[in-house]
C-alpha cells in the first residue's frame, strides 16, 4: 500500500472516530421525555455530592434516595431544567455538575484538548516545511561529489577528444549535457541552520530552571506527603476514627452498634475484638478479627488470631500468624510475648523464647507487673536453654 | 557553500522541555493538594438566608421551621448517631446551649440521614441539651438546601436568619463560645472553619 493511501486511511479513521465522540456528545431529542426520563436525566448529569464519584442517577445511599425524590418533586413543581441545575450549583457549587460548565476554568478544561491538539498539529507541518539540518549535510556531502563526479566527466571528456575516440556531434552533445549540470550545480545552496547554536549562557540558564524545579518538587512533596493510616484516602478524605474517639468510654452495646452501623472502620472494630478477647470471649473475638483481616493485614488481629490459635492447640497455625504479625510491624510488644510462648510451650524451644522477651523488655510502655512476669519467664527460658 | 557548523535546538528539545516544565508544575500542585480534603471549598452559604423548611420534632409532637427563629441567634448542627465526630463535639453543644441559654441564642439540632430511633438511643446515651430543639430531616430536604457534605456540620444564623459562619467537623466549646460572643457583639465571624473531615454513611 502506498504511502499516500495509508495516509488517507489514518485521517479517515481519525475523522471517523472524532464523528463517533461528536455525535455522542450532541444533546438528544428531549422533547417528548416523560417526567420520569427526565429526572433520571438531570440526575445522571449531577454528582452525587458525597457518593464518591457517582451521578445521583447512580447512588445506592440513602441521600442519593433523598436527591432524587427532591428532583422529582422540582420537576413536579414546574422548575426548568436550568432552574433545577442552578438550585443544585447554589447549594453545592459548580462541582456538583458532572460536565464541567464552558466558562472559567471550566472553559478552560474544554479547550486543553483542542489547543494541544492545534499546538501539536502546528508543530507537524512547521517540521516538515524547515529543512532538515541532517538531511540539510547529506546533502551538502552529495552535493560536493556530484560536482566532483561532473568534473571527473569533463575530464574524460576532454582526455577522450584529445585521443580522437568521439565524433564531433557526440562530444558537442556530451559537453553540453555535463556543463548545464555543473552549472546546477554550482548554483545550488544548501540552507543554513535555521537557528543560531545555543549560547553557553542560555545552557546554564535552561538547567538552572530545570533543577530549581525538581528541588522545589522533591521539596514541595517531601513536606506535604504524609504517611497513610488505615482506611484513609490518599487526599486525607478520611481520618482514623482512632485519633478522635476514646473507646474506652463507651458500652459495649453501644460499641457493636456502631461497628454494626460502620462495618468498614477497622479502628472500631479493633477495639471491640479487644475487649471480647481480654474478656476471653474468643469466638465473638475471632469473627470480628476476621472481618478486620478480610480488609486489611492488620498485625494486632494477626497476633492476637495467632495466640487465639496457639490456645486451641494449634501451635503451627499459631506461629504462622504471629511471625505474620511481626512481618508487617515490630511496634507492637504482644506478638514478642505470644512468639516467645509458643516457641517455648509449644515446640519445647526454650533458646528460640530468650531473644524475643529480651526485645519485650526493651519496651518502655510495660506494666510493671507484666515486666516483671516477662522478666521471670526470661529467667526461666534461659535456665532452661 | 554553507554547511551547518551545529544543530540547532531542535523542536524535540523543547517538546522534552515543556513536558518537564508541565509535569514539574502538575507535580507541585498534586503535591501541594495532599493534605487537604478535596472536597472541602469555600462554602457558598455564607451570606444566604436560611432554609425554611418544617422539620418534625424528635421526641414531641408537632413541627419547627428555622424561619420561626427569626430574632434569635441559632446554633444549626446537623448529626446521627453513626457519626463519630458527633459524639466529639455532644458535650461541647451541651454545655454551650445551656451557657448562652439566657443569651437569645437557640441551639437546634437537626437529626440528618439517621433514624429517629437511633436518634434517640443515642440521645439517651450521650444525654439532652437544656434548652435545645431536637428536630428530624426529613428527606434530607434541610440539609441538601445548607449544602450538607457530611457530619458533623454546624452553621450559625444572625437575628436575621443569615447564615454568617460554618463549622466542618467537630466544634470545641471555646468555638462555640468565641463565635456567638462575636454574633452577640455584631462582630465578624470567620465565615467557614475546618475542624476535622466530614463522615458519611
Amino acid at each position: 500500500m502506498s504511502r499516500r493511501v495509508s495516509n488517507y486511511l489514518y485521517l479517515g479513521a481519525i475523522v471517523a472516530l472524532l464523528a463517533v465522540v461528536v455525535v455522542g456528545l450532541i444533546p438528544r431529542d428531549v422533547t417528548g421525555e416523560t417526567d420520569a426520563e427526565r429526572a433520571h436525566r438531570i440526575a445522571s448529569e449531577l454528582r452525587c455530592p458525597f457518593c464518591s464519584g457517582e451521578s445521583i442517577a447512580e447512588a445506592q445511599s440513602s441521600i442519593g434516595n433523598d436527591l432524587r425524590a427532591l428532583i422529582d418533586e422540582q420537576i413536579a413543581s414546574g422548575l426548568s431544567d436550568d432552574e433545577i441545575f442552578d438550585y443544585y450549583v447554589s447549594v453545592y457549587t459548580e462541582r456538583v455538575l458532572l460536565s464541567p460548565p464552558l466558562l472559567g476554568w471550566g472553559l478552560l478544561l474544554w479547550a486543553l484538548p483542542l489547543l494541544l491538539l492545534s499546538a501539536g498539529l502546528y508543530a507537524v507541518l512547521r517540521r516538515r516545511r524547515r529543512a532538515d539540518p541532517v538531511a540539510a549535510v547529506a546533502s551538502a556531502a552529495a552535493l560536493e561529489d556530484a560536482k566532483r563526479a561532473v568534473a571527473q566527466d569533463l575530464a574524460d571528456l576532454d582526455a577522450q577528444a584529445a585521443a580522437g575516440e568521439l565524433d564531433p556531434a557526440t562530444l558537442a552533445r556530451l559537453r553540453a549535457d555535463y556543463e548545464s549540470e555543473r552549472d546546477a550545480l554550482n548554483e545550488a545552496v544548501i540552507e543554513p541552520a535555521p537557528h543560531a547554536p545555543r549560547s553557553r549562557g542560555r545552557t546554564m540558564a535552561g538547567a538552572a530552571v530545570l533543577i530549581g524545579g525538581a528541588l522545589v518538587l522533591t521539596v514541595g512533596v517531601v513536606l506535604t506527603v504524609r504517611d497513610r493510616t488505615p482506611g484513609d484516602l490518599i487526599t486525607g478524605g478520611v481520618a482514623s476514627e482512632a485519633q478522635r474517639l476514646d473507646f474506652s468510654t463507651i458500652s459495649d452495646e453501644e460499641l457493636e452498634a456502631t461497628v454494626a452501623a460502620n462495618p468498614e472502620s477497622i479502628p472500631m472494630r479493633l477495639a471491640l475484638a479487644a475487649r471480647y478477647f481480654n474478656a476471653g470471649d474468643f469466638s465473638t473475638a475471632l469473627d470480628h478479627y476476621i472481618e478486620v483481616l478480610n480488609r486489611e493485614r492488620h498485625p494486632e488481629a494477626l497476633a492476637n488470631v495467632g495466640w487465639m490459635t496457639f490456645q486451641s492447640g494449634d501451635s503451627d497455625s499459631a506461629l504462622q500468624f504471629v511471625e505474620q504479625s511481626l512481618a508487617l510491624s515490630d511496634e507492637l510488644p504482644l506478638p514478642y510475648w505470644y512468639l516467645a510462648n509458643i516457641r517455648y510451650r509449644g515446640y519445647d524451644d526454650a533458646a528460640g523464647a530468650v531473644a524475643p522477651l529480651e526485645t519485650l523488655l526493651t519496651f518502655e510502655a510495660l506494666p510493671d507487673d507484666f515486666r516483671a512476669i516477662v522478666s521471670d519467664l526470661l529467667s526461666e527460658v534461659r535456665a532452661a536453654s | 557553500m554553507t554547511v551547518p557548523a551545529k544543530r540547532a535546538i531542535g523542536l524535540g528539545t523543547w517538546v522534552a522541555v515543556g513536558i518537564g516544565l508541565l509535569v514539574i508544575i502538575f507535580g507541585a500542585v498534586f503535591a501541594s493538594r495532599f493534605g487537604r480534603d478535596p472536597d472541602l471549598v469555600a462554602s457558598p452559604m455564607i451570606g444566604r438566608a436560611a432554609p425554611a423548611v418544617a422539620m418534625p420534632y424528635l421526641e414531641k409532637a408537632g413541627d419547627m421551621s428555622l424561619a420561626d427563629l427569626r430574632g434569635d441567634i441559632v446554633v444549626v448542627n446537623f448529626w446521627a448517631s453513626w457519626c463519630t465526630g458527633c459524639r466529639t463535639e455532644h458535650d461541647a453543644l451541651l454545655t454551650a446551649a445551656a451557657a448562652y441559654a439566657g443569651s437569645d441564642v437557640t441551639f437546634v439540632g437537626i437529626l440528618h440521614q439517621d433514624r429517629p430511633d437511633t436518634g434517640i438511643g443515642f440521645l439517651d446515651d450521650f444525654g439532652r441539651g437544656d434548652p435545645y430543639d431536637y428536630v428530624v430531616d426529613e428527606g434530607s430536604r434541610v440539609g441538601i438546601g445548607f449544602g450538607v457534605l457530611g457530619l458533623p456540620q454546624t452553621f450559625f444564623l444572625d437575628r436575621a436568619g443569615t447564615i454568617v459562619g460554618q463549622v466542618n467537623g467537630p466544634v470545641s466549646y471555646g468555638m462555640l463560645a468565641n463565635t456567638l460572643d462575636a454574633i452577640l457583639l455584631g462582630r465578624t465571624v470567620d465565615p467557614v472553619t475546618e475542624t476535622g473531615d466530614l463522615e458519611n454513611r
